[in-house]
């Protein structure tokens, strides 16, 4: 009994650090990658506050880490594809503005976006499917 | 390795391959925000109309295609800049739109690569 809820409480612990996890990788590090490695000052007008999305992944990952397998996993996805459509409106659909000395630059990245979005959800269902499957092959 | 772990390496391979190409154009302008040089001069034709010559060079090393030079409504096709191009257009205007020109009326449209479509507008 209190192996099992040590072992729950483990499992929240690790849901909320992957939960942080997606949100430095998708809310955090995408603005930091243009205005501090390219050096561009990029406009990102996120779709709401970057604390609902932190509370949003936290759940998710906690949900991901304590639920049983397929609803685990199905978790797991979700919170891929909250990162590829924070990503998506925070970067108008791909289409960002630039401020550059006297001059505004429009940039049209939206093939790149949807390669993001795409890759994101390959992955994600690719690795709900795999955890599904483990999971179901131990019951 | 798992399957998954090769294919999520490959699509994230694939995103960087992708991104390469502005990733070093941003860098490029940023180091140099001349790389796109414009200069603008005007010659006077006749008492009605100047022509607006205007000057493009290109110091960078990823390829910028289907370059439009934008006058207000106008656009004029200047091909393709690779590294050291330079092409130079002469555009006749009468003198009250010459006159009425601000910098935000010039503007200049290409793509990186033949990727990724950029505007570039002067701000008043």
């Amino acid at each position: 009994m209190t192996r099992g809820i040590a072992r729950k409480i483990s499992q929240g612990a690790i849901g909320i650090a992957m939960g942080l996890v997606y949100y430095v990788l998708y809310v955090v590090a995408l603005p930091v990658a243009f205005q501090s490695v390219v050096g561009l000052l990029v406009e990102f007008r996120p779709p709401a506050d970057p604390s609902i999305f932190l509370a949003l992944f936290i759940a998710l990952g906690v949900g991901e880490g304590i639920a049983p397998a397929t609803v685990g996993a199905s978790l797991g996805l979700l919170s891929k594809v909250v990162g590829s459509l924070y990503i998506y409106y925070a970067t108008n659909g791909g289409v960002i503005s630039v401020a550059l000395a006297g001059y505004r630059a429009t940039i049209d990245l939206s093939l790149l976006i949807y390669a993001i979005v795409a890759g994101s959800i390959i992955v994600g269902v690719l690795g709900a499917s795999a955890r599904a499957c483990e999971g179901a092959s131990k019951v | 390795m798992r399957p998954s772990i090769v294919l999520a390496l490959a699509i994230g391979f694939a995103i960087a391959a992708l991104f390469l190409p502005l990733l070093v154009f941003a860098v490029e302008v940023a180091q140099n925000p001349a790389l796109l040089g414009i200069r603008v001069d005007a010659t006077v034709l006749n008492q009605s109309h100047v022509a607006l010559t205007v000057a493009l060079s290109y110091a960078g090393t990823i390829p910028l295609t289907d370059v439009q030079l934008m006058i207000r409504n106008r656009s004029i096709d200047l091909g393709d800049l690779h590294e050291g191009s330079t092409r130079t257009v002469a555009i006749p205007l009468s003198v009250d739109e010459a006159l009425g020109l601000r910098p935000s009326d010039l503007g200049l449209r290409f793509k990186v690569m033949g990727i990724y479509y950029v505007e570039v507008r002067a701000i008043d």
